[in-house]
């Protein structure tokens, strides 16, 4: 094509001068000669990388591995610390028991970063080093040099060349050519068409709209509901808290509280029972937070005016204790349970393993009753709280029991009269001996 | 010295000789034609099987397309998952399409780094069967989390909520692996192709086409100074490659193996998924080039060496994974871990026999007989191994997945996977969304790689150009010199 | 380099007077095991342990058994490198390789030796009763550990017995298959020992798949009977073949040095080598990590246990450092062109590896020796440097070596009969 159209560019140059060649070994040999003429504007074409063409033209070795070895470094810097960032700073949680930085877990992601950061990098590099895209070039325009992307070879030698002669450009190349032709300067302007400047400006414009009515929809109000495209069941078939409704005569669907009825936090309200503080200690709005941040003199000393005390009550307390505190504290409450046996023989301390605390201590016994009522709810150090397993009344239970062990346990029996001594049963399961 | 006498007959396989890897009286000229004659062939003039086939695959993604707005408008329930296997046939399907994925990239790559010349023919094809069967895969987790409206959630991308994804996950890291497995291979395809886009531009005849192909081929003139960076550039990307493909089913293999589910917690997972995915990728190769290489009269370039040296491939692959099965039975015993010893048990004797023994027979037996030559130039033969070996793979991952989610830790939630009919036309309609991809592909782009197919053939090295007595058989695959003494010598 | 390479002459290649350095080797070789057991039963690198309930023999010979172990796996890996590295070349026809492939088949000749020191050191005292090694093979300790009493019917000392006679049956077997016929075809140049050779290949690489796997199960997974793994054997086998690459570079670049491989192996396949060694790195960091992150994760105690004391502890060092040396330096060192394609930067990153695959098999075997021994964390265990260690190395290394020169003592250094040596030859890289 474009025969006509290049006869146009007559005025101007020719790009250059094509020797083009059947074979390999043609090309490799004009190659060579063109390299010895010390020309340094020339390139040959061919429909595939001919091994050895790289000696043959002297073309020295890229440097587009180091600059793949360079963004592949910095993709691994990137993968690395991105997912330090995002899961142990900016979104810490824990998962699976793991720390919220675990390397192991994180090499995956960061080896397919590197990768992906060396793969276009090599990829864009080499277009960027070969000067690619370019949609126009004068040899696209030659019919002959056609084939050499199917099944010729080419030596081209461009006019701009300082040693540049037609005549013996032409002289050099015709060795073995199947032909030599000249190849005429592309006669097409080097810039973009101007229509092409106004089409982009518009087209740069409408790009704008819809961030426009985004930033707009961000910062405007509105009465109307938000258009939901998925309404992810938004809207349900329901009646909400100061809504109006017609289904009752008083207009509102929210109801009155009915006779015998129990609100949601209306059993909060017994604020010694729940909490173990003084009634009113805690400010409405706090309770749900549970006790925190209270004043030492704000735990009961006692027990909660709505419990009584009694055997019974004392009986409920070694059994629940017996069956959420002993597995650690042991059944004798001095620290001594299963876990802790276990934890001492695999030496778990090793780990960060913190021992149960001895409830006979004189730390424990020093504590009030509504501070003991609220660790077990609550916990402290690695010890969970138990609010959700053990209803309050029988937490308050736990802690009379706890004072009863208290009362009973940390006594030194050898202290004890002869008689009575002699009388004292043995040591009750799982208080034996400690670990080696 | 060493070679005596070239007349001895050793049944075609003479070590001396390497095959020859483009078959009869061909030269760039033919090969040139052969492969770009395809896509170049008028639209008018279109093949009546070609449209009928993609008439077919059109509908059967109609299908597809059909199932997903089922699935999407009315939610997950619509497929057979249940409790406990919560990983039904959608996850079954993202990893057979996705281990049928791993060919294209490692014949492109581990085959190029190795030397195996042969890749020029096939690695085409296999590529974009490769992107193909990626895109196929990544729908299924994709519609796999439900609300597919906010599977963003999935990228590390500042929102609302102040929320970051997980990195500890292993579904995480898939994502990750599989996006950049899929644009990798993507950017290697097209690298590979633009050489290939500039000669059917430069042979077209017609303006649209001239245009199309010339803005797809950057502008290729096969400059010797671009040919060099390219070399790099492609070697680069193949060494990256390599690592990325063992890295996806690797990654996939973590999904499962990362848990402590009994089958599925043992450590040679990685490795031998990668094994089963290269044989399924190799049997869907197969399965597809063959009657493409029928159909296109391509013979003389993708011959029955190729063939052969792919059977043999597959037989290979298929024995890594009869390793992995066996080495995880052994295992299962040796740990002494009941849960353990009971699911292998399970496999093949429980509920799902069936299917374990499909995967064996499938994966394992049938592949044994490319131990015979004769079996591996039979083409009949060939397909049929390929077909099974693709069904054994898929019931592999089906195996894997159902056969130890439905019989977990705790009995009373043991529960029998029935598939409902979404899930079967889904599956279904993913082939052609597959197929018509491919259709495409073979219709408008060059099928085989005609720029490396030349450099393999005698005739693309010094001294081989004209016929100088010295035959071109003898060192077709790696004899490759020229008189520049290259400057890499010390 | 031209297109026509000359093939050398048989005389040119042929490997001689290696016979005094091979007796050198044997004699420095005996020396070290008798040292090693000197060290062990005079008790002046030994016995700062008391003898525990399990271990009926004091720990001075315990340890050099494991010392003895380390060593042996050390050059077995090198050896099953270098068969795997011959029935690979074959099954896959390869070209390239025929200049080096009989540096390979020499190697192999080390089975030989191992066989008996395997004998020696864990059939024998084993099948005596002894469990100076093997753990389960301690009736009373099988008893305390049901998990080890339920595999009694594989971990027994006459069925060990049985498996090690197979293993190294095969092995030798196919060592000496391979070097027949590869030896023959020096003279008569006939083709048709090439074909038988490659005619074997697929079954041969079957049987060296299964007998590795399980002769490392056997030989070192077992050291703690209660953990397991099924990528163990493929974990042994990237070592393997990571180690064996470096010495094929060293004993080709002492060939070429010697003059049997001058003018026959060239810089290609150094470089080709070398990518093998890169290769293998980075194969081996693949399935040491995917095997260790499965079992963190997971994080179930009967796995992680075999982590944890070499994690968490006083092997802590010695785990970073095999990270660090087993991966990061040698990835980094080996990544460039040019290393691999220079004799003594490259031989330096052989003798690298050799080192690095001596520290992963004593990560492997050492800790395990305070394994299984009751009131003793193998994490807290005083860390067990002893000159056993290297006397024993010393020991192995030697022996082996003298059955491997002696293998190649009399004989071409190149397969000179092979039909594919021109195309070897002319082999470049592009």
């Amino acid at each position: 094509m474009g025969k006509g159209r290049l006869n146009m560019a007559d005025s101007k140059a020719p790009y250059g001068v094509v020797g083009i060649y059947t074979n390999v070994d043609d090309v490799l040999a004009a190659a060579r000669r063109v390299r010895d003429a010390g020309f340094t504007r020339w390139d040959s074409h061919t429909p595939f990388p001919v091994h050895g063409m790289d000696g043959a033209m002297g073309i020295k070795m890229t440097f587009l591995p180091w600059i793949t070895l360079v963004m592949g470094l910095t993709g691994m810097a990137f993968g690395v610390f991105g997912q330090y960032w995002v899961n142990a700073k900016g979104y810490a949680f824990l998962i699976s028991g793991k720390p919220v930085w675990s390397l192991p877990a994180n090499i995956p992601v960061a080896f397919e970063v590197v990768i992906a950061f060396s793969a276009f990098t090599t990829f864009f590099g080499m277009l960027a080093l070969n000067k690619l895209p370019r949609l126009s070039h004068p040899l696209h325009r030659l019919a002959e040099f056609a084939r050499v992307t199917s099944d010729r070879f080419a030596v081209v030698i461009e006019s701009g060349d300082p040693r540049f002669d037609s005549g013996q450009v032409r002289k050099l190349l015709a060795q073995d050519a199947e032909q030599v032709v000249e190849c005429p300067a592309d006669p097409t302007r080097a810039g973009l068409p101007s229509w092409f400047h106004g089409v982009a400006a518009i087209a740069t414009c409408l790009t704008l709209i819809p961030l426009a009515m985004a930033y707009r929809g961000r910062h405007a109000t509105s009465g109307k509901p938000r258009y939901a495209v998925w309404t992810d069941m938004s809207f349900q078939r329901k009646a909400k808290p100061q809504q109006a409704s017609g289904l009752f005569d008083d207009g509102r669907a929210a109801r009155k509280q009915l006779d015998g009825t129990i609100a949601v936090g209306q059993l909060f309200e017994d604020q010694e029972l729940r909490f173990g503080v003084q009634p009113n200690a805690l400010s409405p709005v706090g309770r749900e937070v549970g006790a925190t941040g209270v004043p030492d003199a704000a735990w009961i000393a006692g027990f909660p005016a709505a419990l009584t005390v009694d055997e019974a009550f004392l009986d409920r307390g070694q059994q629940r204790f017996n069956i959420y505190c002993s597995v650690c504290h042991g059944v004798r409450g001095d620290g001594h349970g299963a876990v802790a046996l276990r934890a001492e023989e695999i030496r778990a301390m090793r780990w960060g393993w913190i021992a149960p605390k001895n409830l006979l201590s004189s730390a424990t016994i020093a504590r009030t009753n509504g501070e003991i009522f609220h660790i077990a709810g609550h916990g402290i150090s690695t010890m969970k709280g138990y609010a959700a397993q053990i209803p309050a009344n029988d937490r308050w239970a736990i802690v009379a029991w706890v004072r009863a062990l208290q009362a009973s346990q940390a006594i030194d029996a050898r202290r004890a009269p002869d008689a009575q001594y002699q009388e004292l049963p043995a040591l009750p399961l799982g208080v034996t001996q400690g670990g080696r | 010295m060493a070679i005596t006498d070239p007349t001895i007959d050793l049944g075609g396989q003479d070590p001396r000789v390497r095959p020859q890897l483009v078959e009869g009286n061909n030269n760039f000229t033919t090969v040139t034609q052969m492969v770009a004659g395809i896509p170049e062939q008028p639209v008018a003039k279109t093949d009546k099987l070609w449209i009928a086939l993609f008439l077919l695959s059109l509908s059967v993604l109609g299908v597809l397309g059909a199932c997903l707005a089922y699935l999407i408008t009315t939610g997950v329930g619509v497929w057979g998952n249940n409790n406990p296997v919560f990983w039904g046939w959608p996850i079954v399907n993202f990893v057979f399409w996705v281990g049928i994925g791993h060919a294209g990239t490692l014949i492109s790559a581990v085959l190029y780094l190795t030397r195996q010349n042969w890749r020029t023919a096939v690695n085409r094809s296999a590529e974009a069967m490769t992107i193909f069967a990626v895109i196929c895969a990544g729908m299924f987790p994709g519609v796999h989390v439900g609300r597919i409206w906010v599977a963003y959630f999935l990228a590390p991308v500042p929102n609302q909520m102040s929320m970051w994804p997980n990195f500890r996950s292993p579904l995480l890291w898939d994502v990750f692996a599989v996006s950049t497995y899929f644009s990798v291979s993507l950017v290697f395809w097209y690298m590979g192709m633009v050489p290939d886009l500039a000669t059917l531009r430069d042979r077209s005849t017609n303006k649209w086409r001239r245009m199309i192909y010339g803005i797809f081929s950057l502008g290729w003139t096969g400059s010797s100074r671009h040919w060099h960076v390219y070399e790099r550039a492609y070697g680069i990307l193949a060494a990256l490659a390599t690592p990325l493909v063992l890295s996806v089913h690797s990654v996939v293999s973590f999904d499962f193996a990362v848990s402590q589910l009994p089958g599925w917690h043992t450590t040679i997972f990685p490795p031998y998924f990668v094994a089963g995915a290269i044989f399924s990728g190799f049997a869907m190769v197969l399965t597809l080039m063959i009657p493409a290489r029928q159909y296109f009269n391509l013979g003389h370039i993708i011959t029955m060496t190729h063939i052969d040296v792919m059977c043999r491939i597959l037989m290979a692959t298929g024995m890594l994974v009869g390793y992995a099965y066996m080495i995880e039975f052994f295992t299962a015993w040796y740990g002494g871990v009941m849960v353990e010893r009971f699911a292998f048990v399970n496999r093949a004797f429980g509920n799902y026999w069936w299917a374990y023994w499909i995967m064996v027979s499938c994966n394992v037996i049938f592949p044994q007989l490319f131990w015979s030559k004769k079996m591996r130039r039979n083409l009949v033969v060939v397909m049929l191994v390929s077909i099974t070996t693709n069904i054994g793979m898929w019931f592999e991952r089906f195996v894997i997945t159902v056969t130890s989610l439905s019989r977990d830790f705790l009995p009373s939630s043991w529960a029998y996977f029935r598939p409902t009919w979404v899930d079967i036309l889904t599956f279904v309609g993913s082939f052609g969304l597959f197929m018509t991809l491919f259709l495409l592909f073979i219709r408008f782009l060059p099928f085989v790689a005609m720029s490396e197919v030349k450099i393999v053939m005698p005739s693309a090295h010094a001294g081989h150009g004209h016929t100088d007595g010295h035959g071109p058989k003898s060192h077709a695959n790696h004899g490759s010199h020229n008189g520049e003494g290259a400057p890499q010598h010390g | 380099m031209q297109a026509h390479v000359s093939i050398p002459s048989k005389e040119q290649v042929m490997v001689r007077g290696l016979a005094k350095p091979a007796t050198v080797a044997l004699v420095v070789g005996l020396i070290g095991i008798a040292a090693t057991a000197g060290f062990a039963y005079s008790g002046m690198a030994g016995d700062w342990s008391a003898p525990s309930a399990y271990h009926l023999a004091p720990f001075g010979t315990a340890h050099m058994g494991h010392s003895f172990l380390v060593a042996i796996l050390w050059a077995l890996a090198i050896c099953l490198g270098g068969l795997f590295f011959v029935i690979l070349q074959h099954l896959t026809t390869a070209g390239w390789s025929v200049v080096v492939r009989r540096v390979g088949e020499g190697v192999t000749a080390g089975l030989v030796p191992l066989f008996l020191l395997v004998l020696g050191v864990a059939v024998i005292p084993t099948l005596m009763g002894s469990s100076y090694l093997y753990d389960w093979a301690n009736d009373a300790f099988a008893h305390d550990h049901p998990l080890v009493e339920g595999k009694l019917a594989y971990l027994n000392a006459p069925f060990f017995l049985v498996r090690i006679l197979f293993y190294f049956a095969v092995w030798i077997g196919l060592s000496r298959y391979y070097a027949k016929h590869s030896r023959a075809q020096d003279d008569d140049q006939d083709p048709m020992h090439t074909l038988k050779m490659q005619k074997i290949s697929g079954v041969a690489m079957v049987l060296f798949a299964l007998t590795t796997t399980f002769a490392i199960f056997d030989l070192s997974m077992s050291l703690n009977p209660e953990w397991f793994s099924t990528m163990y054997g493929v974990y042994f086998f990237a070592g393997a073949f990571w180690s064996f690459n470096a010495v094929l570079a060293l004993l080709s670049i002492w060939f070429e040095k010697r003059g049997q491989l001058k003018g026959v192996v060239t810089v290609e396949h150094y470089h080709d080598i070398g990518k093998f060694m890169f290769a293998f790195t980075f194969f081996w960091s693949y399935v040491a990590f995917s095997q260790f992150m499965l079992y963190w994760y997971a994080d179930i105690p009967e796995e992680t246990g075999w982590f944890h004391y070499r994690m968490w502890g006083n092997w802590t060092g010695l785990s970073l450092t095999l990270a660090a040396g087993h991966f990061f330096i040698p990835m980094l060192g080996l990544l460039s062109r040019h290393v691999k394609r220079h004799r003594g930067v490259l031989a330096f990153w052989a003798v690298y590896c050799l080192v690095f695959q001596y520290v992963d098999m004593y990560w492997n075997v050492m800790p395990e020796l305070h394994n299984g021994v009751p009131g003793q964390d193998p994490a807290f265990a005083p860390l067990t440097w002893s000159p056993m260690d290297l006397t024993a190395f010393i020991g192995v290394a030697g022996v082996v070596l003298f059955a491997i020169l002696k293998r190649f003592d009399g004989h071409p250094a190149v397969a000179i009969g092979d039909p594919r040596l021109p195309e070897s030859m002319r082999f470049e890289n592009f």
